[in-house]
């Protein structure tokens, strides 16, 4: 009881479903901001394979965006059919995930990004695994990363050949990060049980927490069509989170978190790879930077933040060449 | 053949009778497993027979029966022919060009698909105002069981005429055969894929000879879908390293069609480009934990070029190789394939 109360206190409680109304199958919640010019094309993936308001709601929820009308957007696209609802103040995006899992009202929730879009088949795929296995607690496919124009670039590595229950998922999870946010479905009874997202994590890894958070507890289901698209941006990759090396400190922190629920023999097993992860998927953004012609992209605060994270041989190795590469870069520009 | 001796001639179509947009030709050769994907991609597309013909075209497979799948899949809708004998895929791929008799010819091997959309998007870049010889778009390799892999590059932001294209697909093979569509008129002028080239990298030399000939069109869009062999070069030429060799004799090839005072460099640059992707090659070898390929591929870069840059990159191939047995003997699990 003692080991609840400490994790809770860092998430929101989800509250069930109030009222006897029929609930539908399915909630596309919507979080937005400042990203009103690419949700039309979001809207327009779901609507396209809209199961009717009985079996799905459609729900934008705004986290008061200062630049652009994304209520505009769902009135002209939706026609009624999407519902919007707008944060009095700017809350922060986990904040706003939260709203959105508490506003849903179906039993299998989808928390789609508002620049982000679903291929078709998206939602009759993906209620398969969840509709006829009452254990399993997610579904996720494989996603497309597309870059800011919408171009796909790569698509995510292929799990397992065929649609099923994932064997080994947690401890591949445990590792390090392996999804995207539109590729995954939870069912709203397991945020009820597991609460909201981890207000710990300021960045960008608390859907990953999240999601290995749910490994911990249930099964989760596998599909291998990709029929998600994450739209990358820019700004992620020199953002100040990287150059300061907080990003790596927090990804660091996610992994201790992870042992409040993790079983301790795997998180003791894993722990050491998800921290050298931390650092070498760190890195390997760094070296874009730096290959893309960034010759300041590697900085001392980087390498200090990386080296409390970790100083395995292989971090210790890695860090050699990429402060080779960096004495490179530098000596070829001066 | 033509004068050159070294490639089938492409006739103009005979007879007043109306030509179809499109010809799409399937050359098979014991994938009869594949095919129906393939079929069925095409004929979802299918925009009637005035206008479009689809034609398989077997190289006298000898496993299974391309035959069964176009009577089961193409319902009279697609037509069948048989080599009388196994000629090889360079030929057989003439024999697909001379049966053509729309003014678009898609050469769509028996193992690959279209995505939706493919035929509309890709002749509209023929009714542009330039001469376009050619147009491709990108594509999406898949494995065996049709599952995605990789999306191939993005040669300009949007869709359109390329700019150096010659340039830039004269220094290495970065399209794959289902992406690509030409015209008729353009392969009657050229004749048909090089003979000279056995293995593989026929294809390559023909997109330079378009590219020199005259305009290319990009389309951005991934329409066309590409199956990796498994089977195809893994086995043999990879460990002899003669997969590389194969590369550098198509270079030399290519030359013919570049303009003289750009030949020597492009060539230059082209066996480096061909070294380097070879290290690539190495490094994942030594990555998985075959050092024999690893090692084939190292002195096959090294045989091509010996260009500075491929010189210290085969430096930190031959470190990588030291660095993955070192990470292996650390213990670190080695991701999957």
């Amino acid at each position: 009881m003692t080991e609840r109360s400490t994790i809770s206190q860092h998430r929101r409680p989800i509250p069930p479903v109030a009222g006897g109304e029929p609930r539908p199958r399915w909630s596309v919640m919507i979080p937005t901001y400042n990203c009103a010019h690419l949700l039309s094309e979001t809207l327009a993936s779901v609507l396209a394979q809209d199961l009717g308001s009985q079996e799905m709601q459609i729900e934008v929820v705004d986290d008061c965006s200062t630049r652009d009308d994304p209520e505009a957007v769902v009135a002209e696209l939706g026609q009624g059919r999407v519902g919007f609802h707008r944060q009095p103040r700017n809350v922060g995006h986990t904040a706003n995930f939260d709203t959105c899992i508490e506003r849903s009202r179906g039993h299998l929730v989808h928390l789609l990004h508002g620049d982000d879009v679903v291929r078709p088949g998206f939602y009759r795929r993906l209620e398969r695994g969840l509709v006829e296995h009452p254990e399993v607690g997610a579904a996720f496919c494989r996603h497309i990363l597309a870059d800011e124009q919408g171009h796909w670039r790569v698509i995510s590595r292929l799990e397992q050949p065929a649609p099923g229950v994932l064997d080994g998922w947690l401890e591949r999870i445990a590792i390090g990060q392996l999804l995207q946010p539109p590729a995954m479905v939870v069912r709203r009874s397991l945020y009820e049980h597991l609460g909201g997202f981890d207000r710990r994590i300021r960045q960008w890894s608390e859907d990953w927490e999240m999601w290995l958070r749910i490994a911990a507890h249930h099964p989760v289901w596998y599909e291998p069509k990709p029929l998600a698209v994450y739209r990358m941006r820019s700004g992620s990759l020199t953002s100040g989170a990287v150059s300061d090396g907080s990003a790596t400190e927090e990804c660091c922190r996610i992994v201790s978190y992870a042992g409040e629920y993790l079983p301790a023999a795997l998180h003791a097993r894993t722990a050491p790879l998800a921290r050298e992860e931390c650092v070498v998927g760190g890195y390997r953004r760094l070296r874009r930077r730096l290959d893309a012609g960034d010759r300041h992209a590697v900085t001392w605060p980087q390498i200090r933040a990386a080296l409390r994270c970790s100083r395995s041989a292989r971090v210790l190795l890695h860090t050699g060449l990429l402060c080779g590469a960096a004495l490179r870069a530098r000596a070829q520009a001066g | 053949m033509t004068a050159e001796g070294h490639r089938d001639v492409i006739a103009a179509v005979e007879g007043g009778s109306p030509r179809p947009t499109w010809s799409v030709m399937i050359p098979t050769f014991n994938c009869a497993r594949h095919l129906e994907t393939t079929l069925t991609s095409v004929l979802a597309q299918d925009p009637g027979p005035e206008h479009m013909q689809i034609d398989v075209v077997d190289d006298c497979s000898t496993q299974d029966d391309p035959a069964e799948v176009v009577k089961r899949i193409g319902r009279g809708r697609v037509a069948f022919t048989r080599q009388p004998r196994n000629v090889g895929h360079v030929a057989n791929f003439a024999t697909c060009l001379q049966r053509s008799r729309g003014h678009l010819v898609h050469l769509l091997h028996g193992d690959d698909a279209v995505r939706p959309g493919f035929y509309e998007t890709m002749s509209r870049p023929f009714a542009a105002p330039e001469e376009v010889g050619a147009a491709f778009c990108r594509y999406i390799s898949m494995d065996d069981d049709d599952h995605w892999q990789t999306i191939s590059g993005i040669e300009r932001p949007s869709s359109g005429v390329l700019e150096s294209w010659l340039e830039e697909i004269a220094v290495g093979q970065r399209l794959q055969p289902p992406c690509m569509v030409v015209r008729r008129s353009v392969y009657e002028r050229f004749g048909g894929f090089d003979r000279r080239i056995a293995s593989y990298g026929e294809d390559w030399e023909m997109w330079v000879r378009i590219a020199a000939h005259g305009p290319v069109w990009f389309e951005v869009a991934p329409l066309a879908l590409y199956r990796t062999g498994s089977a195809s070069l893994t086995a043999g030429s990879m460990r002899t390293g003669r997969n590389v060799d194969d590369i550098a004799l198509v270079v030399d090839l290519i030359q013919a069609h570049l303009p003289p005072e750009r030949a020597h460099a492009l060539r230059l640059e082209a066996r480096r480009v061909a070294a380097t992707t070879a290290l690539r090659r190495a490094r994942r070898a030594f990555a998985a934990g075959d050092a024999e390929v690893g090692v084939a591929q190292t002195r096959a870069a090294l045989r091509v070029s010996r260009h500075p840059t491929v010189v210290a990159d085969a430096g930190r191939t031959a470190l990588a190789s030291g660095f993955h047995a070192l990470e292996r003997r650390l213990g670190r699990p080695v991701p999957a394939a």
